[in-house]
């Protein structure tokens, strides 16, 4: 196996540990970021189930619980997708499945953070500081999978060069 | 490196260079007294603080961490410690920033190995030893750099001690770290002292060897790790291999100092005077041991037949203080404190005509006393 080879394993390894552990963390960090705006009445439950405020407790309930539903559901993607990666940079022969997600994902972000920038100029008509922040978190986001994604490759690609060179 | 090769391997070089037993007593004295002419120590003693030739830990924990402060660090580190190897390397793709850093990483037989023991010839036995001390530590901190820099000094925790067994086969064994250094470490447990990871670019945690702990320092240990500047490509450091090298330019460049030879070369060693003696050291580098003064010193004392002292640090003070101002240039000290400040604006001198900001400006006064020395 040459140096150059095993450089690359090294690098492609230590990119996909970073990048996996950052996109756990950015999920933990959605699933906050929609605590902290029900608790402090930033989002209404009840407008997102389409409720008037005086329906009964239960329904408020539902409510909430579908909202935390989604945020389970996203978080559940960042963490598959964030400890494969950590499992595929400390194992190359185990399944590379999470690769497919984690491009689908990035379809999601190429769509969403344009339709932010739209929301930004032309449904509020004024720049929003906290969209201004999202659009910087979701294009971070984007570039953590793209390495993931690119890192992943490499190393695929390194270790069956390896393999050959033995 | 430390105290049993500074001092006791560097008199055995030089008396296998050719210098007599209290010759080679002041220059391995000098020598080892790099590693401890401090600022505080020229301070208790009246002496110019800008001689220091190192920093206690104290010193560094206290240190400015702006540019002024880190430039007075990279000046005594780089000078004395870890001499830059080249200091117009290019690398592609790397931005003025880096490549400062990356130009002051020390390895053997550089330019300023040549300047260095250039500048020393003809002077005093203290700036011999100070010489030696430069030049044994070239080899000890190769790949290193005496500036505190992330982005060259910092290590992965990927240390293996590389093993050679009777029968030749190789092995390797994980080595541990921890940080606490006030234990010392654990040879038969693998588990050495080295600094806390500091992400921050200028953190004193990653001045020189500071990530790889006393590992260059050990003469006995061979071993595999990653550095940060290398690409992810891993290093073996042959440490007896090296310190042989090592202790051979000591005698080459000694006897060019005597005056044996006519110029000193890099990469030249004198192999035939080490000869007799290759297995004899050879087993005192490869000993495992964290301090081998005791055999350095029996070997050096069989080599002279005369007692080789222990080194006080208070030995010349006395002499120092007491003597007059204008007297004071010619006591050991005065000397070793004169042979400093040469080698130390040699090596600034370089630094800044490289176009390198991290070592400061040498002072118009301080060039002048280079020019009319011929160092220039």
């Amino acid at each position: 196996m040459s140096e150059i080879t095993v450089a690359n394993i090294r690098r492609a390894k230590g990119d996909l540990r970073i990048s996996g552990l950052a996109y756990m963390a950015f999920g933990i960090w959605e699933i906050l970021k929609v605590a902290i705006e029900i608790g402090t009445g930033i989002i209404d439950p009840f407008g997102y189930a389409g409720l008037e405020q005086y329906d009964v407790k239960v329904v408020f309930l539902s409510a909430l619980f579908s909202l935390f539903s989604i945020s389970a559901i996203i978080l559940a993607l960042h963490f598959y997708v964030g400890f494969s990666s950590l499992r595929y940079s400390k194992d190359p022969t185990t399944s590379k499945r999470f690769l497919n997600l984690a491009m689908l994902l990035v379809l999601y972000y190429v769509v969403e953070i344009p339709y932010l920038f739209y929301t930004m100029f032309t449904l509020d008509q004024r720049v929003n500081d906290t969209t201004i922040a999202s659009i910087m978190f979701e294009l971070t986001s984007l570039f953590i999978l793209i390495n993931v994604i690119s890192s992943g490759r490499i190393l695929k690609k390194s270790v069956e060069k390896a393999s050959g060179e033995t | 490196m430390q105290e049993d090769f500074h001092y006791y391997a560097t008199y055995c070089a030089a008396y296998l260079a050719g210098y007599t037993h209290d010759e080679s007593m002041d220059i391995c004295y000098s020598a080892q007294f790099v590693d401890l002419c401090t600022k505080t120590l020229l301070s208790k003693l009246g002496a110019p603080q800008d001689a220091a030739t190192t920093q206690l830990q104290l010193e560094l924990a206290d240190s400015r961490t702006d540019i002024l402060g880190l430039q007075d660090i990279t000046r005594i580190w780089a000078s004395f410690h870890f001499l830059p190897y080249d200091l117009y390397a290019q690398l592609s793709r790397k931005g003025r920033g880096y490549m400062n850093r990356y130009r002051l990483i020390c390895k053997p037989n550089g330019p300023l190995l040549e300047r260095t023991v250039n500048i020393a010839n003809g002077t005093s036995l203290q700036h011999v030893g100070i010489a030696m001390h430069v030049l044994a530590d070239t080899w000890a901190h190769t790949f290193f750099a005496g500036t505190p820099s992330l982005v060259i000094n910092n290590t992965t925790d990927d240390f293996s001690e590389i093993l050679t067994a009777e029968d030749g086969s190789v092995t390797t064994r994980r080595i541990r770290f921890r940080h606490n250094p006030g234990a010392a470490d654990d040879l038969e447990q693998n588990l050495y002292t080295n600094t806390v990871y500091q992400s921050s670019e200028k953190s004193i945690m990653n001045l020189g060897h500071g990530r790889a702990g006393h590992l260059p320092d050990y003469s006995f240990i061979r071993y595999e790790y990653l550095p940060a500047w290398n690409n992810y490509e891993s290093i073996v450091k042959d440490n007896p291999a090296d310190y042989m090298k090592a202790f051979a330019q000591m005698i080459y460049a000694m006897k060019f100092l005597r005056g044996e030879l006519d110029e000193f070369k890099p990469d030249t060693y004198a192999d035939d005077t080490v000869a007799p003696y290759k297995e004899r050291i050879n087993e005192i580098l490869t000993k495992r041991q964290i301090n081998a003064c005791e055999d350095w010193k029996k070997f050096g004392e069989e080599l002279s037949g005369q007692t080789i002292e222990d080194f006080d640090l208070n030995k010349f003070q006395e002499e120092y203080i007491k003597a007059d101002k204008s007297a004071k240039k010619d006591t050991f000290i005065g000397k070793f404190i004169e042979g400093a400040l040469a080698q130390k604006h040699m090596v600034t001198a370089e630094i800044v005509k490289s176009g390198n900001v991290l070592a400061g400006i040498v002072k118009f006064k301080q060039l002048d006393i280079l020019k009319e020395a011929g160092l220039d």
